[in-house]
């Protein structure tokens, strides 16, 4: 049975916190958990998240994603962008609430592969989107960035890492 | 701590909820999210129905908005019904045809209002235009209450078929 080890956990306080970073992530287990529950301080920042300090002035990062405003769906891809974006094209959307973000990362430390993920966001008021990333490294992830293009995470942000494997 | 099972419940043999569906009360709020995995059928006539997820068993105010695909057409919608989280099995399709659902809200016990993923797929034995594979994100508004309890049901209070279950893990 898969096993959700919670590897590291964060809350963000006041309105001075642009970034936060997870490192010396445990090489023990299978696969990586990223449960984020946030929101930017306004709706035009696009978070993203980067792995091993590349910070995507590269293309190594890429996102494909499914996105429905409850009116429409649209499917893109989304290269040479700095990171792995939970609502890449229109934004982050308004939203008096924080919004979760649920990222799986199979096999983050096999060497034999590039880094792929499905991810899951929501804002109930804007969009939903369903999500497969890539990192176009082999390199194990040893740390994980999260951040946006401007502004600060809101207070309440919480950014919780878990670990999965065999028990 | 880890991915601890902290709540089960399901309809024996013969037995069909009413309106009210299935409970789970009496959530511990020692964990950081909770992840709800479900089982879920209706003996509403027809191929499918709506499931209906009510937090701190409160059937309102919610919103969402939906992607439904049913391997042709990809669909969507916002606050088509109330409390709306996904889609389930009826009466119409084979006996033994449940949906599979998943629910993953972080931060329950928070003080801010509750926002959370489902995803549910339901295949249907009759019309590959009645199967639904489905995603929400789906904010409850009510109050900012932690979460100490929910109920699945019917979204059209048609019940739930016997056998139907739910389990609720607490992730930590």
């Amino acid at each position: 049975m898969a096993t959700y080890i919670q590897l590291a956990t964060t809350t963000v306080s006041g309105t001075s916190t642009t970034t936060h970073t997870f490192s010396g992530i445990s090489q023990g287990y299978t696969d990586l958990v990223l449960v984020c529950h946030f929101k930017p301080s306004a709706n035009t920042n696009q978070p993203y998240i980067q792995f091993n300090s590349d910070t995507g002035s590269n293309t190594n990062y890429s996102t494909l994603s499914l996105t429905s405003n409850g009116t429409t769906t649209v499917s893109k891809v989304h290269t040479n962008i700095y990171g792995w974006y939970p609502s890449p094209g229109p934004g982050i959307g308004t939203a008096s609430y924080l919004m979760p973000w649920v990222v799986h990362i199979n096999n983050y430390k096999n060497t034999n592969l590039i880094r792929t993920a499905m991810s899951r966001f929501g804002n109930a008021n804007s969009f939903t989107n369903v999500l497969t990333h890539s990192w176009r490294s082999t390199d194990a992830i040893t740390s994980i960035k999260l951040t946006q293009e401007s502004g600060y995470w809101v207070a309440g942000t919480t950014f919780t890492i878990y670990g999965l494997r065999a028990s | 701590m880890a991915m601890k099972l902290i709540g089960t419940a399901s309809l024996p043999s013969g037995n069909t909820s009413g309106s009210t569906g299935l409970t789970i009360t009496g959530i511990p709020q020692t964990y950081k999210d909770l992840l709800i995995i479900a089982s879920l059928r209706t003996p509403r006539a027809g191929e499918q129905d709506g499931v209906g997820f009510a937090l701190n068993e409160n059937s309102s105010t919610y919103a969402y908005i939906g992607i439904h695909w049913n391997g042709g057409v990809t669909n969507q919608n916002t606050n088509y019904e109330s409390m709306w989280a996904g889609a389930m099995h009826a009466s119409a399709n084979a006996a033994s045809l449940y949906n599979n659902h998943e629910i993953y809200i972080p931060n329950y016990t928070n003080s801010l209002n509750k926002s959370y993923i489902q995803n549910s797929v339901a295949n249907s034995s009759i019309s590959s235009n009645a199967s639904q594979l489905s995603m929400t994100a789906n904010v409850y508004t009510t109050n900012t209450n932690a979460v100490t309890s929910f109920r699945l049901q019917s979204a059209t209070a048609n019940g739930l078929t016997q056998y139907s279950a739910v389990w609720v893990y607490g992730i930590n």
